[in-house]
């Protein structure tokens, strides 16, 4: 089964079919036709890899590496009715990489975001900055298993079986990894508050 | 503030979509939310936070609408052989005629292959350096045996008794066993319909208990992967994460998901006891070495220390980080504990100090293990290596980093020659110990 995580297309038959046929002359080397698929894609992978990450300029980096990969394996591809699904797979690969050298998770200066927000503690503009910064932060820490479903179901509210076959996994795990994943979320968070009314509080002592 | 977790027979629905659910489903939802505190508080949360993603503010910084110009020139990718290309570009077009000419198609072999060789030289040399420079400031030990046949991260490792064989749990759903001396895989178990997180090896006959995943803890017959008859699977009430084996051969302790960490006979697979470990994740379960207690390892950022016939807590020890990995010294005096602070701290329960604390380190360390005649440890990290260590000098003797990702668990071979390491990279490893 394929999927078109694309824009809505007007006829999603016909865009199948388009896209297969993009996919095939890109894989004859036709470089518009790459570049067609890279337009469709772009959006969606760039969103995806930056809640992966946490980090706008590190996903926009690890698209262009995504596309430079599909391109230099293009004809790997077997199936070219499942380049999309395909296209995440090399994309989730990258970010979880990207993770294991960086270490982003170990990384991710918590210490830094606390004495940031101190500054930013006013009402207004800061603190939606503030709440943003906090957001992402819990999203980076959600468990690597869980990350890729909770963010495809919660935040791109895909369906689950489309969620499955663009991660390889079975229909039965996703609804697991979504409730694991939320749980995850909400607890680091509590636990990311709690640290940070702690520390404000022994400031203020 | 707190948050209770949801029950656990409905985390799953609360957490998804009203619409994924059954017309049945949602009204058996509705009134369960309406009657319980934990479960409206975290559906209520899941809306928040759902909602909050939402307004995250779009990417201040945006991909490039289109490729560059320069992206397929930097980029160049191999046409197949005897497919009729088409090219974007002139320039590419001639470069692939002259390509294809007899000539040029020899000269170019000739250049690819030297460069290539160029290239491995290098690597090899840059290796060899890396490598003596390694060697000069810790010793350490090559790899015996590669065992690359998963299809998914390696998360547990146990040697077999008498050292001939070595079992493997991986995210593939399977569980693999080898043969110690020649690294030949001897059959794979498939009896788990989700990923494997934990086994433990009998320490009498040739039974193996595995559990993951789908909530259940297997035994069965080492030697043939298959089910072993008058066992019955234990099930859980979510993922098992942690298994250990009494020495005696008659229980099992099991810990993960649920909220709790259970005893229960092998033999009758009855609960004996359970001791609750709260909303947080126990990661690992070690007996003591004559049986008599059971240290508990969690992500509530203590280790506990239970009595092994009651279950009751005797100790417990905390450095405020949560706990990966427990190991008792062959002694029963100390136990080693590693966490997300990316140290292992040597504790003696007994008197409740802390004797040392390794901070070699770099990433959080998630698997321990006390050489098998005490005066060793090997620490096992995110950072990619395997550390042994002195445990009462703290002095690193070796670092092993044959493993391109993060280390999920090791074991100390029965004779303490070598280690088995599993890790995200697929595969487990043999190798020697040395220093």
């Amino acid at each position: 089964m394929s999927y078109n995580v694309g824009d809505p297309p007007a006829n999603e038959s016909e865009n199948v079919l388009d896209e297969r046929d993009l996919v095939l002359r890109a894989q004859r080397g036709d470089q518009l036709a790459f570049e067609k698929l890279y337009e469709r894609y772009n959006d969606r992978i760039s969103r995806y890899l930056i809640r992966m990450i946490g980090d706008d300029g590190i996903g926009c980096e690890l698209t262009q590496e995504t596309f430079l990969k599909a391109w230099e394996n293009l004809l790997s591809l077997r199936d070219p009715a499942r380049f999309a699904n395909w296209l995440y797979r090399i994309a989730t690969n990258m970010a979880y990489n990207y993770q294991n050298h960086a270490r982003l998770i170990r990384t991710i200066p918590w210490e830094e975001y606390t004495e940031r927000s101190e500054s930013l503690s006013i009402s207004g503009p800061e603190r939606l900055i503030e709440e943003t910064e906090l957001m992402k932060l819990v999203l980076a820490r959600v468990s690597p298993t869980y990350r890729p479903c909770f963010i495809l179901y919660v935040i791109e509210k895909l369906p689950q079986r489309q969620i499955a076959d663009l991660l390889g996994i079975k229909l039965t795990s996703v609804g697991k990894y979504v409730s694991r994943g939320r749980e995850e979320f909400r607890q680091i968070y509590y636990r990311l508050t709690n640290e940070l009314q702690e520390k404000e509080g022994g400031k203020r002592r | 503030m707190k948050s209770r977790p949801p029950c656990l027979e409905w985390r799953e629905k609360l957490a998804l979509r009203h619409e994924d659910l059954s017309p049945s489903e949602q009204q058996a939802l509705d009134a369960h939310v309406k009657t319980c505190d934990a479960c409206a508080s975290a559906l209520a949360d899941y809306h928040f936070f759902e909602a909050r993603l939402d307004a995250l503010p779009p990417p201040s910084i945006k991909p490039l609408p289109r490729l560059s110009p320069q992206f397929f020139e930097q980029h160049p990718r191999r046409l197949p052989q005897g497919e009729r290309a088409t090219f974007a570009t002139p320039a590419r077009r001639i470069m692939y005629q002259a390509r294809e000419s007899r000539g040029a198609r020899l000269i170019w072999r000739t250049l690819s292959v030297a460069a290539v060789l160029a290239l491995l030289l290098a690597a090899m040399l840059i290796f060899r350096l890396v490598s003596l420079s390694n060697l000069a400031a810790h010793p350490g030990g090559g790899t015996l045996l590669n065992l690359d046949q998963h299809t998914g991260g390696v998360m547990g490792v146990a040697w077999s008794p008498d050292g001939k064989y070595i079992a493997t749990a991986s995210e593939d759903h399977t569980v693999k066993i080898w043969d110690a001396q020649s690294g030949s895989l001897v059959c794979t178990y498939t009896g788990h319909s989700d990923v494997v997180y934990a086994l433990a090896w009998a320490p009498q006959g040739n039974l193996i208990a595995s559990g993951g995943g789908d909530n259940t803890v297997q035994i069965w017959n080492a030697l043939n992967c298959s089910p072993a008859p008058g066992y019955v699977s234990h099930s859980e009430a979510n993922i098992v994460m942690s298994i250990a084996w009494s020495h005696n051969g008659q229980t099992i302790i099991s810990g993960g998901w649920d909220d709790e960490v259970q005893a229960w006979s092998v033999s009758s697979g009855k609960l004996l006891w359970s001791f609750p470990t709260g909303v947080e994740v126990v990661l690992s379960v070690a007996w003591s070495p004559n049986d008599s207690q059971v240290a508990v390892g969690s992500w509530d950022r203590y280790v506990h220390v239970l009595n092994a016939q009651t279950g009751q807590q005797v100790y417990k020890y905390t450095n405020g980080q949560p706990v990966n990995a427990v190991s008792w010294s062959p002694d029963g005096k100390y136990l080693a504990v590693g966490g997300d602070n990316n140290a292992v701290e040597i504790v003696n329960p007994h008197t409740n100090q802390v004797l040392f604390t390794y901070t070699e380190h770099t990433g959080r360390v998630t698997a321990v293990a006390w050489s098998p005649d005490g005066q060793e440890i090997a620490s096992g990290s995110e950072d990619k290596t395997v550390r042994v260590w002195n445990p009462f000098t703290s002095k690193t003797l070796m670092v092993y980093s044959g493993q391109s990702q993060g280390i999920n668990s090791l074991a100390w071979s029965p004779d303490g020659s070598e280690i088995v390491s599993g890790s995200f990279d697929f595969t487990a490893k043999v190798w020697k110990v040395t220093g």
